[in-house]
């Protein structure tokens, strides 16, 4: 036994050791100078689809069913508990010859349950739905040094409140209702020299609406399913776009409806220290339309999946190690405007890798560690973005976790 | 001894891991620092409306001189040469109650900006009062000619001099003139006449402690006693005979103020549009100046200046300034950023009509320059804008 811990401990050092150089790599990006960006493709649609924000779950490639997204996973939970997520990530984009990096550290989500009597659980939290940060720098215009610089900031966010049912202690159903709301801000600016600019123009968007969410799941010892439902979510859409050098403001307000969402994952666990779970997302968004006045305009997005395999081993009651792998199409093509023979249909599609684990907190909780490396490509161009997500979870007062989804 | 080694050891290697470390987050630092390279741009091209470049040429233009007054100026500039002259107006606070018969001195002092020069002058009594914020070689206010242009004087000398060094002081004639006279320089001040070629330029009463003055030397109680009057308005009064130039010549100058009036048609522009860059350029043909650097202004026309010419209106605050060295060692291109008045005309074009520019001194009082600005070729005044248009919506 002695040497199995030596190894352990060595292990554990090296690994604390690689996530702390890690850490501070990916910090150091941030620190450098801090331009936001979860990827240059932002500018398009309503951005990428955010993570949920767990470490956990984000380590074995997010089966979103898995995570608390689906309200029905509440199955086992003790005590009130919570969960508080950021995360640190770097983009680095190539196009041609040219090749740029960005890094944004960010809050991610805040998740809360709470057990009622009866077999209840009362939940909420914050979700980032959508990110729609992105930082973009043109070519040089008309042989002179000036050049447009657009920044994007913002995001739809999701406030959500819910309660869920568990029965026989294997099942648990819940449903739950979406405030979504959210905001972005978009700063055009038109460099001139010496370092100067004018900032030309400013497009902001905010967006509201609501939605309701059910979900379900099963789970033993030996598998758990799960599975949630969102349906159509209708968003009011309200631009205002400010012409600074001519002091006008215009004021337009869209219904924005993107069709619904399914949820699926599955999950086994063999022996008692080994899992396997698989995760599959069907966002069908082809349907997605635009609306204003009497005109209904198709938004041109596009039914897509998203599928993931992960699975979680314990070294020893305490230290489990979680590895994952997930790919996906997005919802929206990539823009290819320069190609001569200019066609819009450029999917984009995205290879992620999925890596982490847990450090217990003693009487508290974990905190929870994922990095995860994405290759995302178009035909026009191409991007690795790095995620570093660390999610302080308080749980039971300490002890072993003998839950393997939710809390 | 074991012990200090193996802790020697291991602070060894902790020292090597934040060497490590830190070499580790420079190195990532130095490789991945943001750049701004266009990556990712593609992704907003089509919502990008346009951008352009263009460059205009005035479609009309001319020029005129003007006896603008020069009072309230930092500088007063004394002298007279082949394109010039220049005399000094001056009023001080006399009390009219004051006892002659115990003056023993009553001087005139005046300090001069560069004490490298000299002028002979004289003082004569003004004979007729003035504004100072009116005065000018023609106007003795705002609404009043003089008799004679130049400013109306009685024929006594009341002082004579040399202006040389930094200040000046000389014998002022007053306790021995009639009381007629006393007056007149009491309520209308006195000119100080240029004797020599050359042009000085003398501080005003805009800064007290080199303001003209008078200093009056009496005896009170058998005692000497000394007081200062200083001024109470000054200004320049400046001639050329430059405006008896070619009347088609564009002009700018200062002192007698010469300015050019451009007129560009910005109609082509989108009213939308943001204007990114304006800059009025010209290749000025140079005839005369007192300085190296001279500075211009821009101003917007408030009417119309083929109804109204020398006349109409314009803003009193230069929507653009340059500064122009002259000769210039690299590029003798005046260069004005009009950025913000092009901006008012393409795209509040409805309420504020383009009546064209101003080119002027900035200000008129400023040492003495002149030039030309050719009319045609590649030296002509033209106007290079860039301009974007707003872009398309995310959604659309």
């Amino acid at each position: 036994m002695k040497p199995l811990q030596t190894a352990t401990c060595k292990l554990q050092t090296a690994s604390a050791s690689f996530i702390l150089h890690l850490a501070l790599c990916i910090l150091t990006f941030a620190l450098a100078r801090p331009a936001s960006a979860q990827s240059y493709f932002n500018s398009r649609g309503l951005g990428e689809i955010a993570p949920a924000g767990d470490a956990r779950i984000a380590a074995l490639g997010e089966p979103f069913a898995l995570s608390t997204l689906n309200p029905g996973i509440f199955v086992n939970l003790n005590q009130a508990s919570f969960s508080l997520s950021g995360l640190v990530a770097a983009t680095i984009g190539t196009q041609g010859e040219n090749t740029r990096v960005l890094r944004d550290v960010r809050p991610a989500t805040f998740n809360i349950a709470t057990p009622l009597p009866f077999g209840t659980r009362l939940f909420g939290g914050i979700n980032h739905k959508f990110g729609q940060d992105f930082d973009v720098w043109s070519d040089s215009l008309a042989d002179t040094a000036y050049r447009r610089h657009i920044t994007g900031r913002g995001g739809i966010y999701a406030l959500r409140a819910g309660l869920a049912k568990s029965l026989f202690d294997k099942v648990g159903i819940g449903v739950e209702y979406n405030y979504v709301i959210g905001g972005s801000r978009e700063d055009w600016r038109f460099e001139i020299p010496n370092g100067g600019y004018t900032s030309t123009d400013t497009i902001e968007v905010d967006y509201a609406g609501n939605t309701l969410k059910v979900g379900a799941s099963y789970q033993s010892r030996l598998f758990s399913l799960a599975a949630y439902y969102e349906p159509q979510l209708g968003l009011r859409v309200q631009r205002l776009k400010r012409v600074h050098g001519v002091i006008a403001d215009s004021t337009r307000t869209y219904r924005l409806s993107l069709p619904q969402s399914y949820s699926f994952a599955a999950a086994v666990n063999p022996v008692s220290r080994f899992g396997l779970n698989l995760g599959l997302t069907l966002n069908p968004w082809s349907g997605a339309t635009l609306a204003r006045n009497d005109s209904v305009l198709a938004l041109g997005y596009k039914n897509v999946w998203r599928g993931s395999f992960g699975a979680e081993y314990d070294i020893d009651s305490l230290h489990p190690v979680r590895v994952g792998y997930s790919r996906q199409t997005w919802y929206y093509d990539a823009s290819s405007y320069p190609d001569p023979g200019w066609s819009p249909v450029l999917p984009i599609t995205e290879n992620g890798i999925h890596l982490g684990t847990s450090v217990p907190i003693p009487k508290f909780g974990s905190l929870d560690i994922s990095g995860e490396l994405f290759l995302r490509n178009s035909s026009v161009m191409s991007e690795a973005a790095g995620r570093l997500t660390l999610t302080l979870a308080y749980s039971e007062a300490w002890m072993k976790r003998t839950r393997r989804w939710g809390y | 001894m074991k012990v200090f080694e193996i802790l020697d050891s291991r602070l060894q290697i902790s020292r090597a891991r934040l060497t490590l470390t830190f070499a580790l987050c420079l190195l990532t630092f130095a490789l991945f620092r943001c750049n701004t390279l266009p990556v990712g741009y593609d992704q907003v091209r089509d919502r990008v409306t346009g951008a352009s470049d263009t460059t205009l040429v005035s479609d009309s233009a001319a020029s005129y001189a003007r006896y603008v007054p020069l009072g309230g100026s930092s500088m007063l500039y004394l002298g007279r040469d082949s394109a010039y002259q220049s005399r000094l107006i001056i009023r001080f606070s006399i009390p009219d109650t004051m006892v002659l018969d115990s003056i023993t001195a009553f001087q005139l002092v005046l300090h001069q900006s560069d004490s490298t020069k000299t002028m002979g002058f004289i003082c004569r009594p003004c004979s007729l009062e003035w504004q100072e914020n009116g005065v000018s070689w023609q106007m003795s206010d705002s609404f009043n000619h003089w008799l004679n242009p130049g400013g109306d004087y009685l024929p006594d000398t009341v002082a004579a001099g040399t202006i040389a060094g930094d200040s000046t002081t000389v014998d002022f004639r007053y306790v021995g003139l009639d009381s007629l006279r006393r007056a007149a320089i009491r309520n209308a001040g006195i000119i100080i006449f240029p004797q020599d070629t050359g042009i000085v330029a003398i501080h005003s009463g805009a800064t007290a402690a080199t303001a003209p003055r008078l200093r009056i030397t009496y005896t009170n109680a058998g005692k000497e006693t000394q007081r200062v009057i200083s001024d109470i308005a000054d200004a320049s009064l400046i001639d050329t005979i430059a405006t008896r130039s070619n009347p088609l010549d564009l002009l700018v100058g200062s002192g007698v103020a010469f300015r050019t009036w451009l007129w560009f048609d910005v109609g082509s522009i989108d009213s939308s549009a943001t204007i990114a860059r304006a800059d009025l350029k010209f290749r000025p043909e140079m005839k005369y100046h007192r300085a190296d650097t001279i500075t211009l202004g821009v101003s917007r026309l408030k009417e119309s200046y083929t109804q109204k010419g020398a006349n109409a209106r314009y803003e009193s605050l230069p929507s653009g300034y340059a500064s122009y060295y002259v000769p210039a060692d690299s590029d003798s291109v005046v260069r004005i950023d009009i950025r913000s008045l092009v901006q008012l005309w393409t795209s509040r074009s409805d309420t504020l009509r383009n009546f064209g520019l101003l080119i002027t001194a900035a200000p008129e009082w400023s040492p003495l320059f002149r030039f030309r600005i050719p009319r045609t070729g590649e030296n002509a005044p033209r106007l290079e804008i860039q301009y974007v248009l707003p872009p398309e919506d995310r959604f659309r």
